[in-house]
């Protein structure tokens, strides 16, 4: 492994800085550090503190505090300084702790663009250096010019194409046409569509709207109703507690509208002028209202392609596609943020379909005739959830309400009836030569599709009753993560994995 | 190795029931000794001290105590039982086959599970020992492929030596050296 004085001794080239208008990235960035610590210190001041401090100080320390963030942004600027050379990246960054990162092209998995919207006026984008492994190791060039960021890019892409075969000279990106083929852009009413399908509680709280006084009135009197037998039991100061709790109760209900209102419209701000393209073999996304943001992925990295569909996507005909290649280190990341996954965010299915073909060429995901999963699926989730749930709150209901509430518990049972059954139907698996098709979902449907190549584990289950059976329960390991199917016949599942092993063993394809 | 070289012999029909008919290999029977040791010592250790903590003539406890540390003994004592009964099935179930191109394990009592890690796509390989595992002369083999760190196939039990011979055939693989 080289280190960092190799590669900038490999040949003279010199440290550069990047723009000092990257100071008012990191003044944001440690203002918002600074907000979110003074929430815990402003309640402190206010309790005890102020008895300490003279009030009269206050402004200087505010002016000092602002001071010193300013002067740390600056060094922060100042300190940070990298070199490009043949091999890789190096950077020299932190004030105090000073630290040496160096990237070798070969490991850079995924270079990302972010414009901040005060990054705008000026054209300054922060490019960020994904590896593969931990998500420490990972690098950020701070406010550098668009046609740097695409140069950084280029020469990645270039190093790492002439690594790959020295032998193929066409590999390495000679034009660059910046925009590359556009294979799908998001209008905004597409976006709409998404904000409210991917906000079902939203469309839930909006469709009760009109009973909220009934709703309400309900909730009153059956409280009045039962406030004698409450105060008997428990005393007055309960019920007191009781009223208390109903409230927070429909506070909490207001909040999470809220909430929902606000993630359509981060829905939105995500996904603004959205436009999918494919240059040089790598699909990039482009989109943001604010923060413009711009996520590339090789096509050979790409390891499933999901086309997710929930109720309300089937009832406006939607599908959400996500293309998705392997998950560098541990973290969780947002589904949106994530670098590892590529959104195309509510499109019809044919382009659903025609975008997944692009992917993986002659994939018939849509097409494929379907292996259903053994009928023994329904009567284990019947077993398992159906019937005690239906039980119980069967039970709880006719207990409560006595002949008032049959009526509920049977429209219970037949909604949770229906949507187990539709829940197993849905469930499919089938192959062709070169992919594996697995179809599920309740009401949506849900289609997968991944290369049999793709593989890096194949893990079969059985417990003893569906052994006997000859059923299995088969985990197919992605590098993007498992795809799991229940209650296949053994006559289904046998000759799946020993293709796949065929194919991945024998064959020998890269997953990368 | 040239691909049209190579071969994954014990494998020839489709008909095969998910790769139940191969041959087998259990992993050391002093593994399960080892666990049963350990189940039985761990319940009698605790039940000990917590037998001293009941009966000692120092002070008297008093009842809540008395019946806390009953209670601590009965689940302790239920739990232990109940792993000693789970090693005594489960680990004479714990099977692998090392293959020309794949690792397999065999392993599960109620829930039996067969895990086929290929060696193309082994990112990694190592051997973890513990204390009672050294001192048995036992290690454990850990392959890990870029599926992530929950489908990690470990394969416990093996005698030291054949861990190391495994983890060399792995190393010298010549699938390894691809990408």
């Amino acid at each position: 492994m080289t280190t960092s004085t190799e590669i900038a001794q490999s040949d003279d080239t010199q440290w550069h800085r990047v723009s000092p208008w990257s100071v008012i990235h990191f003044l944001w960035l440690q203002l918002k550090h600074t907000v979110s610590f003074a929430i815990y210190i402003v309640p402190a001041y206010l309790v005890g503190g102020h008895k300490l401090l003279d009030s009269q100080w206050l402004p200087l320390i505010v002016s000092g505090v602002a001071l010193l963030l300013c002067a740390s942004a600056v060094l922060r600027y100042l300190f940070f300084q990298f070199c490009i050379t043949t091999k890789g990246i190096s950077i020299r960054s932190g004030v105090l702790d000073r630290t040496f990162t160096d990237l070798t092209f070969e490991r850079i998995q995924n270079i990302k663009f972010d414009q901040p919207i005060y990054f705008r006026p000026a054209g300054l984008v922060i490019v960020t250096l994904d590896t593969a492994g931990s998500s420490k190791q990972e690098a950020q060039f701070v406010g550098v010019t668009n046609d740097y960021a695409r140069y950084i890019k280029q020469t990645v892409m270039q190093a790492r194409a002439e690594s790959h075969h020295q032998a193929t000279p066409d590999a390495t990106p000679t034009v660059n046409n910046d925009d590359g083929e556009v294979l799908n852009r998001r209008s905004m009413r597409d976006l709409v569509l998404h904000g409210v399908t991917n906000n079902r509680m939203w469309i839930l709280l909006g469709t009760l709207a009109p009973f909220y006084e009934q709703i309400s009135g309900f909730i009153f009197s059956q409280m009045n109703r039962l406030r004698p037998e409450v105060e008997s039991w428990l005393g007055e100061q309960a019920v007191a507690l009781w009223y208390v709790g109903v409230m927070t109760v429909l506070v909490a209900v207001v909040l999470i509208i809220i909430m929902a209102l606000f993630s359509i419209a981060g829905s939105i701000l995500m996904f603004y002028g959205y436009t999918l393209s494919k240059h040089d073999n790598k699909y990039v996304r482009r989109s943001g209202l604010l923060n413009r943001q711009e996520v590339s992925m090789k096509q050979s990295r790409v390891q499933i392609a999901r086309q997710q569909q929930d109720w309300l996507d089937r009832l406006l005909g939607r599908v959400n596609l996500f293309i998705e290649q392997n998950v560098t280190g541990q973290q969780v990341q947002n589904e949106l943020k994530a670098t590892n996954k590529l959104l195309v965010p509510s499109v019809t299915i044919n382009e659903a379909d025609t975008l997944t073909r692009d992917v993986f060429a002659n994939q018939q995901v849509r097409q494929a005739e379907f292996h259903p999963i053994h009928i023994r699926y329904l009567w284990r989730q019947c077993i398992l959830w159906l019937l005690p749930l239906n039980a119980a709150i069967g039970f709880s209901l006719i207990f409560n309400l006595q002949y008032k509430g049959v009526i509920p518990a049977l429209l219970f049972f037949a909604v949770s009836c229906t949507l187990t059954v539709l829940h197993y139907k849905r469930w499919g698996l089938t192959n062709d030569e070169q992919y594996v098709y697995i179809r599920k979902g309740t009401i949506g449907i849900d289609y997968w599709c991944f290369p049999l190549a793709k593989a890096q584990q194949v893990v079969i289950k059985q417990n003893l009753f569906i052994r006997r059976r000859k059923l299995v329960t088969l985990v197919f390991v992605l590098a993007s993560g498992k795809v799991k199917i229940p209650f296949v016949s053994e006559e289904v599942a046998a000759p799946l994995v020993q293709k796949l092993l065929h194919e991945v063993e024998v064959n020998k394809p890269a997953w990368m | 190795m040239e691909n049209s070289t190579v071969t994954n012999l014990p494998l020839k029909s489709a008909e095969l029931p998910i790769l139940a008919s191969l041959p087998v290999e259990p992993v050391s029977a002093r593994y399960r000794a080892l666990n049963l040791g350990l189940s039985v010592f761990f319940t009698l250790f605790v039940t000990v001290i917590l037998a001293i903590v009941h009966f000692q003539p120092w002070f008297e406890l008093p009842f809540e105590g008395q019946v806390a540390v009953t209670v601590a003994a009965i689940i302790i004592f239920t739990i232990g039982s109940l792993t000693f009964a789970y090693h005594f099935f489960a680990d004479r179930l714990i099977f692998y086959t090392v293959r020309e191109q794949d690792i397999i394990l065999y392993k599960g009592l109620f829930f039996k599970k067969v895990i086929c890690q290929p060696v193309l796509r082994i990112q990694h390989i190592d051997i973890q020992r513990g204390p009672f595992e050294r001192y048995f002369g036992l290690a454990t083999l850990k392959v890990y492929s870029a599926g992530g760190s929950d489908h990690t196939l470990a394969i416990p039990g093996l005698p030291k030596d054949i861990a190391e011979r495994l983890r060399q055939f792995v190393l010298n693989h010549s699938d390894l050296t691809r990408d």
